[in-house]
Formats: structure tokens, sequence, C-alpha cells
């Protein structure tokens, strides 16, 4: 048997694959321990204990990967030491197990639907309309929580989570070229996100570092 | 066919002066403004420093009132050529400067003349200058000219004085010193003046003048002595600028446009090479100016006033209420532009026409601007003095969800119900267990960074300190518990009714917003005393402990359904508004709660 392991991210997606199942396709939480078994189930190499790979599951191939990366790059929720599926978590598992035959090779003529719905649910924030109105309007820290559906309160990881949840949907959008998505609005948006970033840059740094809180 | 006329020197009756001399005839204010110019004119004339331009004015109720006498003195003087070729001349518009090329005060060549025919049974000067003296003036009949027997005498300046009834030694000193340089004077007598009986006083019509846009400037500038009363001593007279608002306490300075567009579309040239310089100068007063006639723009040429409006027939259009506390000057000299004809006879107001209406328009509307901003002001004046009511029933508010807050989280999550508030000292919460060690761990939060394994714990030594009590402070009004030096945090009417900042909620701090359009409607029309807005902060207070329960009960007990949601909000609901109603009812119900 192989000793090489894949790369973070395919290991990430495994992951993944490994909670839609146990979610059985859904973003309720989950238990950690069900987790791990059911990756090492699904792909022994990849989560076995060393040298009894076949035998044992390493509980902590997945401990990191599920507070960092997965959460911070949105794919994951945590409650109370459980674990769900975030809507764009679930869609990525199902893009690797289920993956759509029209799909051009490129990605490009459609947005994933938990996407298509973000940008829908982005048109109708303040931001945008604000953006729309014109300069006079000052773009308010909440409404930057509100643009990413987020808190002051929002931990940190959440908060990057919604963040780059929130970007991919965006940048997925402006490069797909969706027919179903309003040109206007969808350029709109991303003016909204380009103002909010520029106006509220460390207070975004602030709300997505670990510890910043307590420091200042 | 052209037209061939051979022209005739003009044949004007005395009905004409009587008719035009009417403006002066009951004024005395505007009368004695015209005298006060023209002695200021002379000393012009004389190359005298402005500190050095004596003008002495008595202004004598005698009894009966009606046989009064007015006198203004300067110590320039007159020659017989002065008087035949200046003064006697009507509507000389030269007269004032003697085509000297200094700018005067003096405009049209009439006031000071027709105030004399006018104003007085009888009037006079006496004037003397280079050894010489002359009485000129005018007679019941109004009829003008030399004095039998004083025209153009050779005698020494004593006679003169004594003629002139001047004691040189009841003069100030200074007007002293000044004719001993000069060796010159004038004195303009008026005896029984019109319009000056019954409530009239001499005390007024300086008071008046005092305040008169033209003749303010000349005693802002100038010694300018007053005395009502012969024997009494001279008083300076002080041209007094209302006290200005604390909030506002400077003379704002806005440039006048070099052009402006006037209502036919045609550019009115307001600053030019000749006449670089013209702004507006606003100042506010603590005091109403209404009716006091303070409340004025005083439009200033090269020299002195040639216009004055008052603000309120400007016609504010935002703010009018507020315009009455606002004075001003519009320094704009391009107005006397011969080819502009901007500036009337009497020097009162802006004769009428394009160019002063668009100027005046550009004017009002910085005025409005600055009312604006005094109304602003005192808006939020009138919202710190409610907050400060507010902040009384807050701290109330604040020891009622102190008190009751331990008891609620018990009866909504279990526990002992200890500590201050919402999640106390750690009560209820999973014990050991929860490390620093993980990759993404948020110092106060007992998910990120818990390895799984930790949640049958309980057993650590150290717990973890609980997130503290909320503290609720008023946007607007309130310090910042975290920065006391700082001035009150101001929100946005658009951020919530109930906020906070990043920094506020490690410290467990809440900021109701007073801001908020709500918040605003009840302060402004019901006050901070009414029961509505008490209402509304016990809401805010419901709001925040709402918000914190939320939290808690996640920590709790993870995944929340819509049903569970409710199901909280139900109990947390019954239990505040059933508290309230026990504990609050004086603080909900009373109408005359007051702090």
């Amino acid at each position: 048997m192989s000793s090489v392991r894949s790369s973070g991210r395919d290991r990430r997606n495994m992951i993944l694959v490994a909670m839609s199942v146990v979610s059985d396709g859904t973003t309720r939480l989950c238990a950690y321990e069900d987790i791990v078994v059911r990756a090492w189930q699904l792909f022994p190499q990849e989560f076995g204990l060393r040298g009894y790979v076949d035998l044992y599951p390493d509980a902590s191939d997945l401990h990191k990967p599920l507070y960092g990366p997965l959460k911070r790059d949105g794919y994951v929720r945590v409650q109370n030491k459980k674990f769900g599926l975030t809507d764009s978590g679930l869609a990525v598992a199902q893009q690797i197990t289920q993956p759509p035959a029209d799909e051009s090779p490129e990605g490009k003529g459609r947005v994933r639907r938990d996407q298509l719905i973000e940008i829908e649910k982005l048109c109708k924030k303040a931001a945008v309309g604000l953006v729309q109105q014109g300069p006079s309007e000052e773009l308010l820290d909440t409404d930057l929580y509100d643009f990413y559906s987020v808190t002051v309160r929002t931990k940190p990881a959440d908060f990057a989570g919604r963040i780059a949840t929130v970007d991919r949907a965006i940048d997925a959008a402006l490069g797909a070229q969706d027919p179903s998505i309003d040109k206007t609005r969808l350029a709109l948006v991303s003016l909204a996100r380009a103002a909010l970033k520029e106006v509220h840059a460390d207070l975004i740094v602030e709300l997505t570092t670990v510890g910043y809180k307590t420091q200042s | 066919m052209t037209v061939k006329i051979k022209p005739e020197d003009n044949v004007i009756t005395d009905d004409l002066l009587d008719t035009l001399g009417r403006e002066w005839a009951f004024d005395h204010v505007k009368g004695q403004n015209e005298l006060w110019k023209n002695a200021a004119d002379q000393y012009i004339r004389d190359e005298i420093p402005d500190e050095d331009q004596i003008i002495l004015v008595e202004l004598l109720e005698l009894k009966p009132k009606k046989n009064s006498v007015f006198r203004v003195i300067d110590f320039g003087g007159m020659a017989h050529n002065d008087i035949v070729n200046a003064f006697k001349r009507w509507g000389d518009i030269s007269a004032a400067s003697r085509n000297s090329g200094k700018r005067t005060f003096g405009g049209h060549g009439n006031g000071g003349k027709f105030y004399m025919r006018s104003a007085f049974e009888t009037s006079r000067f006496v004037t003397y200058r280079a050894g010489r003296l002359n009485v000129y003036g005018f007679n019941k009949a109004h009829q003008y000219g030399f004095q039998e027997g004083y025209t153009n005498v050779a005698i020494d300046l004593a006679a003169a004085l004594k003629v002139a009834e001047i004691d040189a030694a009841t003069l100030p000193l200074s007007a002293v010193a000044r004719l001993e340089k000069s060796q010159g004077f004038t004195v303009v007598i008026g005896e029984r003046p019109n319009n000056f009986q019954r409530s009239a006083t001499a005390k007024r019509i300086l008071e008046k003048l005092t305040q008169h846009p033209q003749a303010r400037r000349l005693v802002a500038h100038r010694p300018v002595y007053a005395r009502t009363v012969s024997t009494a001593d001279w008083q300076l007279l002080r041209a007094h600028d209302p006290e200005p608002r604390p909030d506002f306490p400077e003379p704002i300075m806005i440039e006048v446009p070099a052009t402006l567009i006037d209502e036919n579309g045609d550019r009115v040239v307001l600053r030019d090479d000749q006449w670089p310089e013209a702004f507006l100068e606003l100042q506010t007063s603590k005091e109403s100016l209404r009716n006091t006639g303070i409340n004025r723009l005083d439009v200033i040429g090269e020299i002195g006033a040639i216009g004055s409006h008052d603000i309120t027939s400007l016609g504010l259009t935002n703010h009018p209420a507020h315009g009455d506390f606002i004075f001003g000057e519009l320094y704009c000299p391009k107005l006397e532009d011969p080819q502009y004809k901007c500036v009337a006879n009497d020097r009162e107001r802006l004769i009428h026409n394009e160019k002063t209406r668009v100027l005046l328009e550009w004017a009002r509307d910085r005025i409005d601007e600055l009312a604006g901003q005094l109304a602003e002001a005192d808006a939020k004046e009138r919202k710190h003095q409610d907050l400060s009511q507010s902040s009384a029933f807050n701290e109330l508010l604040n020891q009622w969800k102190n008190k009751f807050m331990p008891t609620l989280m018990a009866q909504l999550f279990g526990g002992s119900g200890e500590g201050s508030g919402f999640g106390g000292t750690g009560a209820g919460e999973d014990g050991s267990g929860e490390g620093d060690g993980a990759a993404d761990g948020d110092a106060n939060d007992s998910d990120e960074g818990t390895p799984p394994g930790g949640e049958d714990g309980g057993g650590g030594d150290e717990l973890k300190r609980g997130r503290r009590a909320p503290t609720v402070r008023l946007s607007g009004y309130d310090a910042d518990p975290l920065d006391l030096m700082a001035p009150p945090l101001e929100l946005s009417p658009r951020q919530p009714g109930v906020y906070q900042r990043p920094k506020d909620v490690p410290e467990g701090i809440y900021w109701i917003n007073t801001s908020r359009p709500l918040a605003q409607r009840i302060l402004e029309s019901l006050g901070a005393e009414s029961t509505r807005w008490r209402d509304y902060m016990f809401q805010r207070y419901v709001e925040i402990i709402l918000k914190e329960s939320l939290y808690t009960l996640e920590r709790s007990e993870g995944d929340l359904s819509a049903d569970r949601l409710q199901g909280h909000i139900d109990s947390l609901y019954t239990s505040v508004y059933d508290h309230a109603f026990e504990e609050l009812e004086n603080f909900l119900f009373s109408d005359k709660l007051k702090r």
C-alpha cells in the first residue's frame, strides 16, 4: 500500500465528501467521531492510523483541516464541537461526488446553485443600494456585517469563512457570465464588495484575526 | 427728423427740495449719520488718521423738548470756497471728495443738507478755517445762505469758538489737542428738531446710531463723543457687537465669487482687477437680534456702508428662525462701480436690480447655511439635555437588569444563576478541556480551538472568565467606558437601535442608538421624560437581553431550530415583562417620573 498521501486540498475535499455522507447530503451538524470514522472508511489511505490504515482511523488528520482551512474558507461550521457543512461546503462535496453532466470544460456558463442563491441575496443588500445611489452615503460597519451576513460577534474563523464564501460566489458569477444573473446588479454587488473592503479594511482584519479583540 | 434742442439750465423750485427732503425730515438717526459722515469726510480730505478724527455730538434735550438743540462738531473746518463750491450745490456727487480722489463717506451730496433743511426749524453751521469764520444755514422758510455779518470773517480762534458757543475747557482732551493742531472747526447746529417729542429721547437716538450700519462703522473706528446735557461729561460712543454664541464665537469669512450669473443669464462681475477683494463676514449672536436693528447684512463699499438689508427681508429659505441670531457685512466695493448703479441716494438699501439681486441671493444662501448650522447645534444641545434625562433612566434600567438577569438566566438555562448578568462567571459551561492549543481558537469562544475530545471535562482548576454583565450606554451622551477622554460615541441613524463595536463585545458594552429615526421622533415630539421614551429605552433593554440570551442558548444547545427559538423567546419575554411589570411599574407608567 502506498504511503504517499494526497495534497491538502484533495484531503480537504475528501473530508467534505465524508461529511456529506454522514449528514445524508444536508448541512446538519454531525459528531466529530462520525466524520472521522466515515472519512477513514471512504479513504483509508488518507485517514488511517499510520501502520494500521485498515484497522484504525487517525482522528488527528481531520482536526486541523476542520478547524482551520475548511472553516476559514466557509465550507464548514462548528457548533458545540459538532461540525456541519455550509451550503458552500455541501455544494463542493456534491460537485465531487456527482459532477454535473453539462458543465463546460472551463466551468463557464452557469454558477453553482448555492452561489446563485448567494448572489440573489447580495443583490438585495443595503450596501448595494448605497453604491448604486452614489458616494453620498457612508458605508457603515453594519453595512459590512449585513453584506457578509455576519455580526460584530461572529467568530473570526466564521467571519473569514463568510468572506471567502461570498467572494467565491461573486467571483464565480463574474467569471461564468450566467444569463440568469442580472449583469448590472452583479456589477453593483462587485462594486459594493470593493467599496466595503476598502472602507473597512482594518475592521475586516480585526474581525478575522484570532485574538485581535483581546489584544486591542 | 433729427431733434435739435438748444440746452438750457434746469429750473428747479423749492418744492422739489421739500419733496426730496422728506425722507430726512423726521429721522434723526438717519440725519445725524449724514452729519457724522460729513465730519469724517472733512478729516479724510485733511488726511487726518482715523484715530484723530474727533467728532463731538451734542443732542441737548431742553424743556420743552421741542426747543432742543442738536450739534455736531469736528475739528477740520470749511473755507468760504468749500461752502460756495461744494456745500451750496445740491446733488453734486463730487461734493464730499472735492475731486480730491480720496474715498469719502459722502456719496450724492444731499444727505447733510437735506437733514439741516428739513429736520429743524432753523439750522446753521459755524465753521472756522485758516483764520476765517463763516456761518451758513437755513432759515424758517428753509432758504439757505450766509448769516449776515458772518461771511469769511477774519477773526482769531478764540473769538470763533465764542461765536460757535464752544467752550474749549469742557472739551475732551483729545479734542483740544486736535483743535490746537488744526486751528479749525465746524459745528452744525439744528434748533427745534422735528419729531422729537414725547417718548423720543436723545439717548435712544444715540443708541440707534451705534447700531446704524453706517454710523456704527464711524463709531467703531473713530473717537465719537456724545452728551445729552450741555454740562455733562462727554461719553465716548462704542459700537457694541452682540455677544456671539459660545459655539460659534469667531466671525465666518466667505469669499464672494468673482462672478455670479444673474436671472437673465448674464455674468455679474463682483471682483476684478480694480476691486479684487469681496467677502461676506457673518457673525452670530447669543441672543435673538429680532427687532434690535442689528439683525441685518450691511453692504460695505470701499470706505463705508452702501446699503443694509434686514436678514428677514432676504427671505431665508430653510432656517429663517435661526437667521435672527446672525448679522454680518458683505464687503463688495465693485458695487460702487458707477456703471453698476447699485448704490442708492440714502445708502439705506442697495438699488433693486439684477446685479444686487443675484448677490443678495448668494449671501442669503450662505446665511441660510450658517442658520442651518445653528439649528443643527441647537438640536444637538436639545438632544443632549434630553439624553441627560435619559441617562438617569438608563441607570435605573441598568440596575434593574443587573438585579434581574441572573435570575432570568438561571430560569432559562438552569444552573445556580450566580454571577452578574449574562454568562455569569462560568456557571453552566463546560469546564476544562477548552484550551488555547488549537490553531484557530478564539479567546472568548468555547467552540473554536477546542479539541472535541474535551467535552466531558469539567474538572479543571481554572474557570473560564465569563462574559461580563452587559453595560448599556446612550450614544451621543454617555462617555465611552473604554476611552473616557474621548467624546461620546455618535452613531448614524442607519446603525441599529442597539449597537456594539468590536471592542465592546468582550466587555459586554451595548449602545442604545439615540440617532435612530424613531428615537429622534420620540425625543423631539414627546421629550425624554415621556413614558413613550421610557418604554422605547425599556424595549432596547429587552432587545439586549434577547440577544445575549440567544448566544447563551446557542452555546448551550448548538443547532437552533425555529421552534426552539420561538419557545425560547416566549419564555424570555414572559419572564422579562412579568418582572418589569412588578419592578418597573412606576418607570413604565408614571407620567410624572423624573430623575
